[in-house]
């Protein structure tokens, strides 16, 4: 990566952290480890633990846990050389021992391409289920872990019915039992429970985040979401082509915005609480095509591929955020226009 | 000189923890690391470090009679009362840790020469291995011991469902042990958990009512015992006394585990695993069998 | 909520009295407390150590009085109110306590533990289950985690089978919304009545007591004169009072808990509790009540002062049970004094 591109990165941690500065100080001296630290959320995660240590001197040793050092290094060469961070590399399902002086445990891993989980579905709900499993026994034995984050889903929830604009945490919806669409949601499911068992039996300290959709660096290409194909297209110049009729609704949170908010919730949040994490500002996915469209000079074409009307309704799937705002102070600091810009100055950088 | 030829019955913590200061004893070889299944942590572990393991519990014993010297049982006192008359009749040495007390009680830095006469030694419990040796040198000093107490407090994290579910089996057999080893008239074992986090070290509160209490006495004899359990257990160390409060000999210790398997805080567990070691390693200079 | 118009009075003054005296309450003294509380129709007379059965030690204070002739002499004293006792396990256990117990006549049973380790009750309650006695749930110290977690310690005790949960204000730390916050957690997550037990060190004792009831606590507990650990409990004469003007139903005959009350004063308190200055300091250090003496004891011994050990207590975490951690905390403090000095 270019260190023009690694300096966007570094400009939004700095701008979007600066009302929390105070909070991550509990972060001072403490060792953080991320599972699944190579993907989208550990690539954030890291881009900000660097800001904080040197920018803010805070002196945090990073560890990522991950299966491939290969993919880790290429993904995220200036994090790997950075002397604060390590790399461990193995599957998450055979983890015994954690690092001893563990603090703080982010649990990131899981693949939420949901082409992986419609080609491996069994392997999607193995990998999910023993890689926290195994986590949660390995922590028993830790004896300063002031925090684990367990990195849920949004798509615990289910269907968003159309009368309600925001999920709260309460809500009490769920995917579709043995549906086949359901793997991964059902999954991360399990995942929350059982880590909640092991707050109840274990007396760990666990917080549930429940993320919903985001854009930014690090997210793949090629991934299957709206937003990244619209930035593909845009970073090709090609016409942006929408998937359907455009009527989708999400809302997207930027990478930093999301590294800071995980990182708050770890460090402040009291074991036993559960958080969605993203933005609440509902757009549908045409709004973001037209918005990613006008990035380009001269504007790109947006094609919408509706097919006729069969009644089927519009899917949305929008976070209530207000115990966030409430409890932390946590809002979207990037708006969405301007994490489209980054995203793809980003990308045309590196 | 051949190996002395250790297995492990049990893969749980304890069990894995002692596998980890087995494999650290020059004196010691672990020949077999078993369990009921083979998708523990444990199980894990034992792999990593190239161990033989068995998902055959105690079937696989008398299977390989020939290849092993010495179980280490590391079940459950139910379990252990099932294995102890196939262990005796297969003519195995025995340490037990396990509240089965099926064997007679055992803390190294007190009876180490008279246990090894016993094919099953009883490890008594992590409370007692901490609190016994200064019971005894008690009862050495004062030929009355009226009355004598143990509290202990334990990191919340390191007792698992098993040991909260047999809180009263604990306090009942530590309360004998510290009776046989300090001639007490009587005892009392007290268990706190406490939650903490970062989690409490594992302390140990010795109260007792003498007659004519002679603590200078008691130094004296305490002071080389103390160093004799610090040769197997090197975070064991005496935090307050022996010190008279009121009409009260009072002695604090606190243990700090070595963190081989199980954390440091679980000086609890990590004590009675290295009175087990401690114990094997004599059977093995002792030439084994 | 069904606004709640009875509330079931148990009176610990025989038990959490006993920290006040250092456990050195007689025999004749529970008989004649036993008598005045039976007059006064009190419903729940709870007698023993102040740490429960089979908690006379070093540790906490050899009791005057064991745990027979103490559980003998309430249970010839008592007709129609009912003889309660606390166990802690750890302290108490099955075979040495609860079977003496039962086979002695208790009615009601509180297993109790600290605030979060609940799954240490769980054959506990069972054994009284088992033997048809009535069996309550206790969470110590209930300040030290969150409203939500306690609820979730509470469920275990109502999937273990107890019949009531309280929560113990054992340090005396609550504020009305702390209350109304715990207690109204629990109420949205059990189907077993919930009680709460108040100490008075920031003087909100009854106003505590007010509040657990009016969010849906059916069960208080109260001493005479507050006799209790530390600043003492909710005072149950002005409770009983307060809950009749209420228009509470207590079954209780106010002229008899008064009696009872004065009777309290005269013979069984050494000195009225009263809200001492080290008191508000053990309240707002959040350490459990029960310490007081002890503090007191040995921070005279070493020369150093009491409030000091009670803020390294609070920030220790130190919880119910650790009684010897205060000689610990005690002889450092009085270490590093003489090395400023």
């Amino acid at each position: 990566m270019k260190q023009a591109a690694i300096q966007l990165l570094q400009d939004d941690c700095s701008r979007v952290i600066q009302e929390h500065i105070a909070d991550l100080d509990l972060l001072r001296d403490a060792t953080l480890l991320v599972t699944g630290g190579s993907g989208f959320m550990g690539g954030w995660i890291a881009e900000m633990v660097c800001h904080l240590n040197d920018v803010h001197r805070k002196n945090i040793r990073l560890k990522v846990l991950a299966r491939n050092r290969a993919r880790f290094q290429e993904r995220l060469p200036h994090i790997a050389a950075k002397p604060y961070v390590e790399f461990i590399q193995g599957d998450l399902r055979d983890l015994v021992d954690l690092p001893r002086d563990v603090n703080y445990i982010v649990h990131a891993a899981g693949d939420p391409d949901n082409r992986t989980h419609s080609i491996n579905p069994v392997g999607t709900m193995i990998n999910i289920a023993d890689g926290t499993r195994a986590l949660v026994q390995a922590a028993e034995r830790a004896s300063d872990l002031r925090m684990m984050l367990n990195v849920s889903s949004g798509n615990i929830y289910g269907w968003q019915p159309a009368e309600l604009t925001r999920i709260p945490e309460s809500y009490m919806g769920a995917p579709a039992c043995g549906a086949a669409e359901s793997t991964y949601a059902e999954a991360k499911r399990y995942a929350e429970t059982l880590m909640t068992a092991a707050r109840c039996q274990s007396r760990l300290p666990i917080l549930i985040v429940r993320p919903f959709a985001f854009v930014g660096a690090y997210q793949l290409i090629d991934a299957p979401w709206a937003v990244n194909t619209f930035i593909n297209d845009a970073l090709q110049k090609r016409p942006i082509r929408v998937l359907g009729n455009g009527q989708t609704v999400r809302s997207l949170l930027y990478g930093a915005d999301l590294a800071l908010w995980l990182l708050v919730m770890l460090v402040r949040g009291k074991t036993g609480q559960i958080y969605n994490l993203g933005s609440d500002a509902g757009v549908t996915v045409e709004t973001v095509a037209r918005l990613v469209a006008a990035q380009s000079q001269p504007r790109l074409e947006v094609l919408l591929n509706a097919a006729p009307s069969r009644n089927i309704p519009t899917s949305i799937l929008v976070p209530d955020t207000s115990a966030a705002t409430r409890d932390f102070g946590l809002k979207a600091i990037t708006d969405l226009d301007t994490a489209i810009r980054h995203t793809l100055k980003w990308h045309q950088t590196k | 000189m051949q190996q002395y030829r250790i297995a492990i019955l049990g893969s749980g913590n304890i069990g894995t923890d002692l596998l980890v200061k087995a494999m650290r004893s020059p004196h010691l070889t672990c020949v077999a690391f078993i369990g009921r299944g083979y998708t523990s942590p444990g199980m894990n572990k034992a792999r990593a470090l190239g161990i033989t393991c068995s998902d055959q519990s105690i079937d696989y014993i008398p299977e390989h009679a020939d290849e092993i010297d010495l179980v280490f049982d590391a079940t459950s006192a139910k379990d252990h009362a099932l294995h102890a008359p196939i262990l005796k009749a297969l003519g195995k040495q025995v340490i037990d840790l396990t509240p089965a007390k099926v064997g007679p009680m055992c803390v190294p830095a007190v009876n180490l020469d008279s246990s090894l006469g016993s094919s099953n030694l009883n490890m008594v419990t992590c409370g007692g291995q901490a609190s016994i040796p200064v019971a005894f040198a008690i009862g050495q000093t004062h030929p009355e011991v009226d009355y004598l107490e143990v509290v202990s407090s334990i990191a919340s994290k390191s007792a698992g469902p098993a040991t909260r579910i047999n809180l009263d089996e604990y306090i009942e057999t530590t309360e004998k042990g510290l009776q046989a080893f300090s001639g007490a008239k009587r005892t009392k074992a007290i268990l706190n958990l406490n939650p903490a986090v970062p989690c409490i070290d594992m302390q140990t509160t010795i109260f007792a009512n003498v007659k004519n209490p002679d603590i200078e006495a008691l130094k004296r004899v305490l002071d080389p015992i103390v160093e004799k359990i610090k040769t197997y257990v090197p975070g064991y160390k005496i935090l307050v006394g022996p010190i008279l409060d009121g009409d009260r000999i009072v002695v604090m210790v606190k243990v700090r585990g070595r963190g081989d398997y199980l954390p440091e805080y679980a000086g609890n567990l990590d004590i009675i695993n290295c009175a087990a070691i401690a114990m094997a390693e004599q059977f093995a200079m002792n030439g084994g069998n | 909520m069904q606004k709640v118009t009875k509330v079931l009075v148990s009176d610990p003054s025989l038990r959490d009295g006993n920290h006040a005296v250092s456990h050195q309450l007689s025999a004749d003294q529970i008989a004649k407390y036993c008598r005045a509380a039976e007059k006064a129709r009190i419903p729940i007379v709870e007698v023993g150590h102040g740490n429960g059965l089979g908690a006379s030690s070093l540790q906490v204070g050899l009791a005057k009085t064991d745990d027979d002739v103490m559980l003998r002499t309430a249970r010839e004293n008592l007709v129609n109110s009912k003889l309660g006792i606390h166990i802690i396990p750890g302290f108490g256990t099955i075979k040495r306590d609860l079977e003496r117990a039962r086979d002695l006549g208790v009615d009601v049973v509180r297993v109790a533990s600290h605030c979060s380790e609940a799954d240490l009750t769980e054959r506990h309650i069972r054994f009284c289950r088992t033997n048809g006695i009535t069996v309550f749930g206790v969470l110590m110290m209930s300040h030290m985690i969150s409203a939500q977690l306690l609820a979730e310690e509470a469920k275990k005790l109502e999937n273990y089978g107890a019949e009531a949960v309280l929560l113990m204000d054992s340090a005396g730390y609550y504020l009305p919304s702390d209350v109304t916050e715990r207690i109204g957690a629990l109420m949205d997550n059990l189907s077993i009545p919930v009680g709460f037990h108040a100490h008075n060190n920031l003087g909100m004792a009854i106003a505590n007591s007010v509040t657990a009831m009016e969010c849906g606590a059916t069960i208080l507990d109260g001493c005479s004169r507050g006799f209790g650990a530390g600043a003492g409990n909710a005072q149950l004469e002005v409770l009983v009072a307060v809950l009749h003007r209420m228009g509470i139903e207590t079954g209780i005959d106010l002229y008899g808990m008064l009696d009872a009350a004065d009777m309290a004063e005269q013979e069984l308190l050494k000195e009225i509790p009263r809200i001492s200055s080290l008191s508000v300091v053990s309240g707002l250090a959040g350490v459990f009540s029960g310490f007081s003496k002890h503090v007191q004891r040995l921070s005279t011994e070493y020369n150093i002062d009491p409030r000091d050990v009670f803020f390294e207590l609070g920030r220790r975490r130190i919880i119910a049970g650790q009684e010897d951690l205060i000689i610990e905390v005690a002889a450092e403090i009085a270490a590093s004094k003489k090395e400023q000095s």
